[in-house]
């Protein structure tokens, strides 16, 4: 093989500067609507964000079993027949549209969206409005999909992670708040869920107005149009969902959720943290902190990948970020491992969590992460409901229209020790719980060593 | 019932659903750059095929090709181990990755346009000076495992798709192996199975460069000649001569595993057409008519009339492997209390009654416009709109090629839609895996 000719290294060139689509806040039909304007997109994304959530499901009776997973199992009812459509015709005429149908519900809201060409967004309007004005709940759609949900949730739990989930909520908030458990439910609540549960849920927590959320093109989409179609028939009040419970004040350090014979091992490793709303009425840099989580396990180069996958070679990814979501925020590192390297793993981790702490970031790594953000912004931005989910923000959150612009500005003056404040001020080590979902009987005592000793 | 009102069902336009630019040129060094010029943003997707996959492995190297991929991201002549990555991201590089399929491996990244320079030397210098040392290859074996662990060994029915090809393609096929590979092959592999295999297919004559974004096409020769220029084309073995395939399975096989899965589940096996061969596209219409979304035969007829099957999003998909014949699968769960063997018969009577019922004008025009804004979202980002042109340049040797795409699955007609469902569903082209969940053995050997 001839030695090739290798060109040398480039030099940086700065990067052009970044601006969010404008953003246009509109009270219309009695309701309110944030839209992004995308000039020439030729796509478009509509959503609804509702209350409900996961924290609005209606306590237990004594005795009985919780309905956990009841505002997601509504939330996904409400396209499964309504008013006008069938169930099946429904699903056929938003894929008519070529339409992508979407349902998120966390713990304090709901969201149903679309995502389809712009010159068919008056038509796929009409079907958000459609389901979340005028569902059905049909006896016999609900029971279908009450029971497939079940099967579901049976084929989710035997998959490594949700378990591994479950056992860090109920170690940082207690199995016996909400909060403590899974927002979707388990296979044992999901088969409790009934028509009735659905419809009570939808008539008390999903008729409020909600906010229309656009992001595409506006000199094409008529935003009083498709106001008129989601407001009409909404009840007039937004109802509130209450907060969570606080964490437990001193949880077990190590919950293991057993799963015999598997080859790799599930790490949630995490505490509870504040949220951004409370993070910024604090003092805290957001933007520094995104900083910070991003060295720490954001990305590729992270501390933690490099570690576990580059240099050990424990698994295929590693993973840490803070989630800064309402009503409370959550720490969470995540992996798979390899069974018997599980105690190593999580005592590495732990390791990479405290050192970083300790030491801050270096230079080199705030350098490389101001840049890599910088440019993952408008690169992650491409599409609408990327787009969409900036404004799903923005209403969490009560952040202005041009938060996206200003964050990107700001993380160019991002210093070290604005990182390495934001970061102290919200990662505690110490306070860290280790959740593992794997074979207990091969890793059981090392790990209980590996956390004891760290 | 009423149907939404739809004023501009008329949205493909004459461009084929893909509006912009292209320009292609070769280097010298048989290097073929594809250059689509979008000023939508100040960023640049940069996307390299390369023409080797999984069926260029011989016997006893499964995997070895997906392995290589990762030894492309563990440093060259001028770029250190585990520097790959971050050398992108100092320059504010995102979606950075590379795949391997049994057709091609694929490298990408999409970068602000100001740092395109910085990705294709990168590119240019894992092209021409890979660092194939043995602690690479140790690491990277154990990742590769880990990811074999993640994907396919610690799930539920995760190796369905590698039992599927194995009774799908006949032992010897370059199809019949899964890319990922055994643990076994992957062990026994040495550093000098990697460095001829750089030396046979990581040549620039066998390498698409595609940039789309933020750069013309001047600016982009400018810097392929600069970066990739003064790499030479280096020989590459024959491939092996392939005897075509009958153009039906020789079943129907019906294979029973017996594993602690959570429910009942069967998928599916037929042999299709290759990808871009006539007859592939109407057979894609007719994976989407029968098999995917709620408006789908098999939905409505399995779900919700009949309630056999839980409900699912896709019951048939087409693989579209462009080298040799490719394959539909399916997949279908009894719900709780059916009887498996009823639900198999009821699938494949659904299947059969395409090959007689043609779709109609409702049905193909739901799977028409469920492809057609398929097509749109995935030309909306730069990064896949470059792999498009990529594959479209290697496997017609022209990336214009991509503009007949959309064109051709919206031409499918109702008539080519029964007759590639009467190729297809014939009783002996067909594989069926049903998995029957057994109860968890505590036995963790775990290897």
């Amino acid at each position: 093989m001839t030695s090739p000719r290798l060109a040398s290294r480039p030099a940086p060139a700065a990067q052009r500067p970044y601006v969010f689509p404008e953003v246009r806040r509109l009270a219309l039909s009695g309701g309110e609507v944030v839209a992004a304007h995308l000039p020439g997109q030729p796509l478009a994304w509509l959503g609804v964000m509702l209350g409900g959530g996961a924290l609005a499901e209606p306590a237990p009776a004594a005795e009985a079993l919780a309905l956990d997973g009841l505002s997601r199992a509504t939330a996904s009812l409400l396209d499964e027949g309504t008013e006008h459509y069938t169930a099946d015709e429904f699903g056929a005429a938003v894929e008519s549209l070529g339409g992508h149908w979407g349902v998120d519900s966390g713990w304090q809201s709901t969201k149903v969206t679309i995502d389809l060409p712009v010159s068919r967004a008056a038509a796929g309007v009409s079907l958000l409005a459609e389901a979340v004005r005028r569902p059905a709940f049909r006896d016999v759609d609900t029971r279908r999909f009450l029971s497939d949900l079940t099967s579901a949730k049976r084929e989710q739990f035997a998959r490594p992670g949700v378990r591994a989930q479950q056992a860090l909520r109920n170690a940082l908030y207690g199995e016996r708040t909400r909060y403590g458990r899974l927002a979707g439910g388990t296979p044992e609540s999901a088969a409790v869920l009934d028509g009735a549960a659905v419809r009570a849920f939808h008539e008390q927590w999903l008729r409020g107005p909600g906010v229309l959320l656009v992001a595409g093109d506006l000199d094409v989409l008529d935003l009083e149009a498709l106001a008129a179609a989601v407001f009409a028939d909404a009840a007039t009040e937004n109802p509130h969902t209450p907060d969570a419970e606080a964490p437990l004040p001193d949880p077990k350090r190590l919950t293991i959720a057993d799963r015999p014979g598997a080859v790799q091992s599930t790490l949630r490793i995490g505490h509870p943290a504040a949220t951004r709303t409370e993070l910024t009425a604090a003092g805290v840099d957001i933007v520094a902190l995104r900083v910070a989580s991003t060295i720490l396990g954001g990305s590729f180069s992270s501390r933690l990948n490099k570690e576990l996958r580059e240099v050990k070679g424990y698994t295929y990814g590693a993973h840490s970020s803070f989630d800064l979501g309402r009503p409370q925020g959550l720490y969470a590192m995540t992996t798979e491992v390899q069974t018997d390297s599980t105690a190593p793993a999580v005592a590495d981790a732990l390791r990479i969590i405290h050192e970083f702490f300790d030491d801050g970031a270096t230079p080199a790594e705030l350098e490389l992460t101001r840049a890599y953000l910088a440019g993952a912004t408008p690169i992650g931005l491409q599409s609408p409901g990327a787009v969409g989910s900036r404004l799903i923000e923005m209403v969490r959150h009560g952040l202005p229209g041009d938060y996206v612009t200003a964050e990107h500005a700001r993380l160019l003056e991002v210093t070290l020790d604005d990182v390495d404040t934001a970061l102290r001020a919200v990662l505690r080590p110490s306070d860290l719980v280790v959740a593992v979902e794997g074979d207990e009987s091969v890793f059981g005592t090392e790990l209980a060593k590996a956390v004891r000793e760290a | 019932m009423r149907q939404p009102t739809d004023s501009t069902a008329e949205t493909t336009a004459a461009d084929g659903g893909f509006r912009w630019p292209v320009r292609q040129f070769s280097l010298d060094n048989g290097l073929r750059v594809v250059v689509c010029e979008d000023r939508t943003g100040p960023i640049a997707g940069v996307n390299l095929w390369y023409d080797v996959g999984s069926r260029h492995e011989p016997a006893g190297k499964h995997g070895f090709a997906h392995l290589f991929e990762h030894l492309m991201f563990q440093g060259s002549a001028q770029v250190g181990k585990t520097e790959h990555f971050s050398v992108l991201q100092e320059v504010g590089g995102s979606a950075i990755n590379a795949t391997t399929s049994a057709d091609r491996t694929n490298y990408y990244q999409t970068v602000p346009s100001a740092a395109l320079p910085t990705a294709l030397w990168l590119e240019a210098d894992r092209m021409g000076s890979l660092a194939l040392t043995q602690e690479n290859l140790d690491n990277q074996r154990e990742v590769v495992k880990n990811e074999r662990r993640q994907r396919y060994d610690n799930v539920p029915y995760g190796r369905w798709a590698e039992i599927l090809l194995a009774l799908a393609y006949p032992e010897g096929h370059p199809y019949h192996h899964s890319t990922i590979g055994s643990m076994a092959e992957l062990d026994s592999a040495e550093q000098s199975d990697f460095t001829a295999f750089y030396e046979s297919y990581y040549s620039p004559d066998n390498a698409v460069l595609t940039v789309v974004g933020d750069a013309d096409d001047a600016q982009v020769r400018r810097f392929a000649e600069e970066y990739f220029g003064g790499l030479s084309a280096r020989p590459r073995p024959e491939p092996a001569a392939v005897a075509a395939l009958p153009a039906a399975i020789d079943g129907p096989v019906h294979e029973v595993i017996e594993e602690p899965v959570p429910l009942p589940r069967f998928f599916f096996g037929f042999r299709a057409t290759r990808f871009g061969e006539p007859g592939a596209a109407a057979e894609e219409v007719l994976a989407a008519v029968l098999g995917r979304g709620r408006g789908a035969r098999l939905f409505t007829e399995l779900v919700t009339k009949r309630e056999l099957a839980q409900a699912e999003g896709s019951y048939l998909a087409s693989w579209q492997l462009a080298w040799y014949e490719s394959l539909l699968s399916g997949m279908v769960t009894p719900r709780p209390g059916v009887d498996a063997a009823e639900l198999h018969a009821a699938y494949f009577e659904v299947c059969e009654r395409a090959a007689v019922d043609a779709p109609t004008e409702a049905e193909l025009d739901r799977a028409r416009s469920m492809l057609e804004a398929d097509w749109a979202r995935e030309l909306s980002s730069v990064g896949a709109r470059a792999d498009q042109l990529s594959r479209h340049a290697v496997l017609f040797g022209d990336a214009e090629r991509v503009r007949d795409r959309l064109p051709e699955l919206l031409a499918v007609t109702a008539e080519d839609v029964r007759a590639a469902a009467e190729r297809i569903f014939t009783p002996g082209n067909r594989v069926t895996l049903e998995y029957r969940p057994v109860e968890v053995s505590v036995d963790s050997e775990g290897n």
